[in-house]
């Protein structure tokens, strides 16, 4: 009856009992949810509300509240261009239209390939790399449109499918345990995750 | 030193000072002292949220004045505020200007215009012109939201009253708030509409015309209205509304605050039902309860035929006095549905013309009257305010939907404990401190054990563990607590519950009851002797060999009884074992008086049309009692009386008087003869009405502020608008003159043999709902698409071991035939039992129904197969 | 500016000019423009002129000249810049992230929000900037600060900074935008 996967339902319950109220446990269990379906979907919702205690009504308002959270089938990867006013100054609103062109969509829509969606956002905090791009709000430090360019090619590609995992998605390394695993382990996998990727940069080159 | 604990504390407002509450809002402090303070999302029935800033006042500080919004300010000792500076002036003009920069201007087609608070206060305080040249925000125009609320988002001044409600006071959230900044909106989950039983009162509280219910949208202007102020008989809670119709036509029921009662509060059901008793013109069948009954009818051939009165008494007269003839040979069955007056009128009529005391206003499925007229009453507030509530009764969301508010609100804000004797689905579980479950068959037992200070006996759903806590909570004397009791399951031998209230009654002296029967002026008719062995004025006759209403049946299908008095028609969609009570009606001579037409009229012989309700005065009692005013808003259809004059022309026609000659004459009657409060109620403008034999449960009426209450017109609404002229020295009566009955009276308790649980039978509770298929539902097109199918809920663990899978069909066996339903799987329901809604299947279907009653037996038992 | 980025330096032994031009810090505006408005504090800091450029960046210091360093991030708006662009740019940002609980917010921010898009789009009238002043007025009672406020929170009370910076420092600009029937810089 779950629609959660029974990895993510396992880690939710885990979740949810770590709060004094079930409540507290919504915005981890909506990150859950869009982890598995990619956006907030219905039955995700549903099965939020179910496990917090609450309504649909109450879980989609409070979804609703965030942009990080999507209520609509969104790209696999959300594209996040900052127009706020130091990005604004280094030519966040031109960025942003290039970036429109070169994706073919336009802003807070979704290319009809589903791969990309474009977003203008508010400040990303990384002001002194104006204008800020977020790739599934990753920042990719790309502030040219030539390398933009470059980065969707890339991405489109999926020559960095390991970089930048599809939206939802939480942690780049899959641990199986949820929140059990010890935390020696978590410090070692991360740790050949970043061998793997500094090798991947020395093939590049 | 001694702490003394001050009640009251001073500020300063305007310069003036006040004694005011501790701790009360200063948004209140100041209203009761004249200095209103505008305000759009405040409301006093909820908590205060200081969203909507209107309330903005100035408030002297250690940093000199500030800005502070008065509802979310308590009251401190030395506070001193000013209302009305430039400052505060200026804030709150910037505020409504706020509100208004992107609120559409569409007030000549919105059905708040005309009683709109946003509207009053711009008038009030706006400006005369708009600074906002920009585009207004827009969205696509009213959304259908539920199945009775519209939403126009445009329109929205995100007060959050209506999420407010739904989160705090109905406590099911079907919306809440989604979104950020100005694109806010109300919204409920896609796929789950808002269709909770209390909708209807977002929209009442709403103060623009966001939210607006279908059934009055566009059917009316606020000017042209007239309105009464009434008391809702939809159920037996007695809320306090406000009637309002154009011309003859009844347009909308709005929830009056009535503090001991409702709180302004009302379900939809009592809200919207109300097209059920003008809007069917068009209904012409007599068998369905859609159509009002216009004229008196004969049957002639075998066909009702339209009568003159004349021939409709004559007729009627001549079939009691052949029936009179042999001893015992009529009798009476209904009346919950009438007035005090109404029903005051029938008892004499019943026993002083026809001599008889067969009658009886419960269908067999409420509880014995001299056991609820013995135990010690409590108040709807003595309810709300106790430390543990026990509750014995089916789901009260569904059977009396306000009590429900009520319980949950002193759960929810002010963690009083309830206790739930646990025989199916509630909604007062996820509040509930305990929830002992009972099967079908149990709850004496659980009474027994708790009372005994004895394990749970083996077999029974209910635990020790259990037990232990529910003694815990009532503790040794019963001080402070208040047991609901009512009839969850109209499958089950009205003793066993009985017996467990009998038991709590004289374990716990110091304990009070709450009758939770839930139709309509039960509580009224009961108190008026429409019941064997009780009299008018809440007296009582031991000796009395008078047949109820199951007596009655059987006595008619054996011949004994020859005819019967149908007070209101809704027999046959009321009684359990519609069955039984149908070889009853085709064998007897029957005498229908009723406003309604229903499935019973198949066997009527004579229909004598009466008033329903909003067309008649007079008034009826509440389930603690109290007794409060009903006001005729409308003139009845066509040649409908009301009942009053009806059995006083009947015993003329039978030569003999009852003594009463009209409403006003009956009610006076009512007080002087027995000390009831009737007239000094129904003149009463000053109380919200009077309990009986509760003088200190008094409760003075308080104004209605507008912004609160929109759309009521407080001033002018008080009071009965039929009574003219009738005038009572007293107010509030004291106590009935007649003996109260005490426990002393109930004789030995009975024994009780609970047949042994088979391992493949359920125990079967048949529940009420509310939206089942009753008279006011059935003329209700508004809400006809609520009624939910009736289906057999099963627990997890019965569905596993009967290997069925949740929506499949299944073929539902009991004592007398079978039924095919639909599985639903439902947690509440307990263990080895079934839950099947009563009420809710066609017509046809009640006879299905009836197969899976025993009759025999105190319980009923069923098999389930899946072939 | 030359060198954006993160800089950690000593309260107060610092002014604004040592963080702008220093070599190891700023490095300077960009193609060596003048500084028109500096942003102290994150968009919810009222604006400084040039004037104020020798101020010590110091809680004290800047609070005292009616601003605050706030977040720490120093915006430089240089002599190239729209002011109304530059304010109606955050004026956007606070209509997004008001939450919309409270009314002076909600409907303020986007008000403002949507009269300065239409300054800076060619819709502009020169009563605009009065009544600009007098929205933020009824959000931040008396304009002062630290603020006052209407609001629930100081969310609101930030909404008028930029904008009544702008109009108090360079009502020029704005009357600018108004004649020329849009922005100039266009």
């Amino acid at each position: 009856m779950s629609h959660f996967h029974p990895e993510i339902r396992q880690r939710a319950e885990e979740l949810v009992a770590l709060y004094p109220r079930a409540r507290s446990a919504m915005l981890p269990l909506l990150h859950l949810a869009q982890e598995q379906d990619g956006y907030l979907s219905e039955a995700g919702i549903d099965e939020v509300a179910a496990l917090t205690g609450t309504t649909s009504a109450d879980v989609r308002g409070t979804a609703a509240f965030y942009d990080m959270f999507h209520l609509e089938p969104v790209g696999k990867y959300v594209v996040g261009v900052c127009t706020n006013i130091a990005c604004l100054l280094a030519g966040g609103e031109e960025f942003l239209e290039h970036a429109s062109q070169k994706l073919g969509c336009a802003v807070g829509s979704t290319t009809s390939d589903g791969l990309f969606t474009l977003e203008e956002t508010e400040c990303l905090a990384d002001c002194d790399k104006a204008p800020c791009v977020q790739v599934n709000h990753r920042y990719v430090r790309t502030t040219t449109p030539a390398t933009f360019d470059a980065l969707v090619d890339e991405l489109r590609d999926g020559k960095l499918d390991n970089d930048v995992p599809a939206h939802g998605t939480l942690i780049r390394v899959r641990r199986s345990g949820g929140l059990r695993v010890p935390r020696q382990e978590i410090v070692d996998q991360r740790a050949l995750s970043t061998a793997a990727r500094a090798q991947r940069a020395e093939e590049a080159k | 030193m001694t702490d003394v604990i001050r009640t009251t504390v001073s500020i300063t407002v305007n310069g003036r000072e006040l004694e005011v509450k501790t701790g009360e809002l200063l948004i209140d402090a100041a209203e009761r002292a004249g200095e209103y303070i505008p305000r759009f999302c405040y409301h006093p029935r909820m908590e205060p949220v200081g969203m909507c800033r209107m309330c903005l006042v100035e408030v002297e500080g250690p940093r000199g004045a500030t800005l502070q919004p008065a509802c979310y300010l308590h009251v401190n000792d030395g506070m001193s505020v000013c209302t009305n500076s430039e400052k505060v002036k200026k804030a709150q003009d910037g505020v409504l200007e706020f509100l208004l920069a992107n609120h559409p201007l569409d007030c000549p087609i919105c059905d708040k215009g005309g009683e709109c608070p946003l509207q009053d206060q711009t008038l009030a305080h706006g400006s005369g012109e708009t600074r906002f040249v920009e585009e207004k925000r827009h969205f696509v125009k009213p959304i259908e939201i539920g199945e009775l609320v519209l939403l126009d988002r445009e329109r929205c001044i995100q007060c959050a009253r209506c999420t407010r409600f739904s989160a705090e006071v109905a406590g099911d959230t079907e919306i809440a708030f989604s979104g950020r900044g100005d694109l806010i909106e109300v919204a409920p989950s896609p796929d789950k509409p808002f269709n909770s039983v209390f909708s209807g009162n977002t929209v009442q509280i709403c103060p623009v015309g966001a939210l607006t219910a279908k059934p009055y949208r566009f059917s009316a202007r606020p000017w042209d209205l007239e309105q009464v102020e009434s008391t809702c008989t939809t159920c037996a809670v007695g809320c306090r509304i406000a009637v309002q119709s154009s011309g003859n036509r009844l347009t909308r029921v709005l929830g009056v605050d009535s503090d001991p009662v409702n709180h302004g509060w009302l379900c939809d059901k009592g809200r919207f039902t109300l097209d059920s008793v003008d809007q069917n013109a068009d209904a012409t069948d007599v068998l369905d309860p859609a159509t009002r009954m216009v004229a008196p009818m004969v049957r002639v051939n075998g066909v009702l035929e339209p009568v003159s009165w004349g021939e409709a008494l004559d007729a009627a007269a001549k079939i009691l006095r052949d029936a009179s003839a042999t001893p015992e040979g009529v009798g009476a069955i209904g009346g919950a549905s009438l007035t005090n007056e109404g029903a005051f009128a029938w008892e004499r009529f019943v026993r002083g013309v026809l001599g008889s005391d067969n009658l009886d206003a419960q269908f067999g499925d409420g509880l014995d009257p001299v056991l609820l007229q013995a135990l010690p009453r409590a108040t709807i507030d003595e309810t709300a305010s106790a430390k543990t509530v026990v509750t014995l009764t089916g789901d009260l969301r569904e059977e009396l939907p306000i009590l429900f508010l009520r319980l949950r609100e002193s759960a929810v804000r002010d963690h009083h404990a309830i206790v739930e004797f646990a025989f199916g689905p509630s909604a007062l579980r996820p509040v509930a401190r305990l929830s002992l479950v009972v099967r079908p068959g149990e709850a004496h037992l659980a009474a027994r054990c708790i009372a005994d200070r004895a394990d749970a006996p083996t077999g029974v759903a209910f635990t020790n563990e259990e037990l232990f806590e529910a003694r815990r909570l009532i503790g040794e004397s019963g001080e402070g607590v208040v047991f609901v009791v009512g009839r969850p399951n109209v499958a089950e031998d009205p003793r066993v519950l009985e017996d467990a209230i009998r038991r709590f009654a004289e374990r716990f002296p110091d304990a009070k009851f709450l009758v939770a029967l839930r139709r309509s002026n039960v509580a009224g008719a009961l108190d008026m002797g429409l019941s064997p062995r009780l009299r008018p004025g809440r007296g009582f006759e031991l000796t009395s060999k008078g047949r109820d209403t199951l007596g009655q049946l059987e006595a008619l299908r054996r011949g004994d009884q020859k005819a019967l008095l149908l007070l209101g028609g809704s027999l046959l969609g009321n009684v359990a074992d519609v069955v039984g009570a149908t070889s009853a009606l085709e064998k007897a001579s029957v005498i229908a008086v009723t406003g309604h037409g229903g499935p019973s009229l198949a066997f009527a012989d004579v229909v004598l049309p009466a008033a329903v309700a909003h067309e008649r005065s007079g008034t009826v009692t509440n389930i603690e009692g109290r007794v409060s005013a009903v006001a005729a808003k409308i003139v009845a259809p066509g040649s409908a009386w009301p009942d009053v004059a009806i059995a006083a022309e009947l015993a003329e026609q039978l030569g003999q008087s009852i003594g009463l000659t009209s409403v006003e004459q009956t009610a006076k009657t009512i007080e002087e003869s027995t000390g009831y409060p009737a007239l000094s109620v129904a003149n009463d403008e000053l109380h919200d009405g009077a309990v009986v034999g509760r003088l200190d449960a008094t409760s003075l009426r308080h104004a209605l502020d507008p912004m609160a209450f929109p759309g009521i017109r407080s001033a002018e609404s008080v009071g009965l608008a039929s009574y003219t002229g009738a005038t009572v020295e007293t107010n509030a009566v004291d106590s009935v003159h007649t003996r109260p009955a005490t426990l002393d009276v109930l004789g030995h308790a009975p024994n009780l043999e609970v047949p042994l649980a088979d391992a493949y039978s359920l125990r079967l509770v048949v529940s009420r709902r509310l939206y089942d298929r009753g008279v006011a539902m059935q003329g209700s097109p508004a809400l006809d698409n609520l009624i939910k199918a009736t289906t057999l809920s099963l627990n997890h663990v019965d569905l596993d071991r009967l290997g069925v899978e949740a929506g499949a069909i299944v073929r539902v066996t009991g004592a007398q035939g079978s039924v095919r339903l639909a599985v639903q799987l439902n947690e509440e329901v307990a263990r080895g039992s079934a839950d099947v809604a009563f009420g809710t299947l066609s017509a046809t279907g009640e006879d299905a129904l009836a197969a899976l009653l025993d009759p025999t037996s105190v319980i009923s038992q069923v098999r389930v197969e899946t072939r | 500016m030359n060198n954006p980025g993160v800089y950690e330096i000593e309260m107060v032994k610092n002014t604004f000019r040592d963080l702008i031009y220093d070599p190891q810090l700023g490095g300077g505006v960009f193609e060596d423009r003048a500084v028109k408005a500096i942003i102290p504090g994150g968009v919810s800091a009222p604006w400084f002129g040039p004037e104020l450029l020798d101020l010590p960046l110091g809680q004290d210091e800047v609070g005292e000249k009616g601003s605050m360093l706030g977040s720490g991030s120093v915006v430089v708006l240089d002599e190239t810049t729209c002011v109304v662009r530059a304010a109606w740019r955050i004026t956007k940002f606070f209509s997004r992230e008001s939450c919309g609980q409270c009314t002076p917010c909600r409907e303020g921010s986007g008000w403002i929000e949507r009269a300065m898009y239409r300054l800076e789009h060619g819709g502009g009238r020169m009563e605009d900037m009065d009544l600009l002043l007098d929205l933020c007025d009824n959000i931040a009672p008396g304009l002062s600060w630290p603020p006052q406020q209407t609001t629930i929170c100081v969310l609101g009370s930030s909404i008028p900074s930029s904008v009544h910076s702008a109009i108090k420092m360079f009502p020029d600009d704005f009357k600018a935008h108004v004649l020329h029937g849009g922005c100039p810089h266009d």
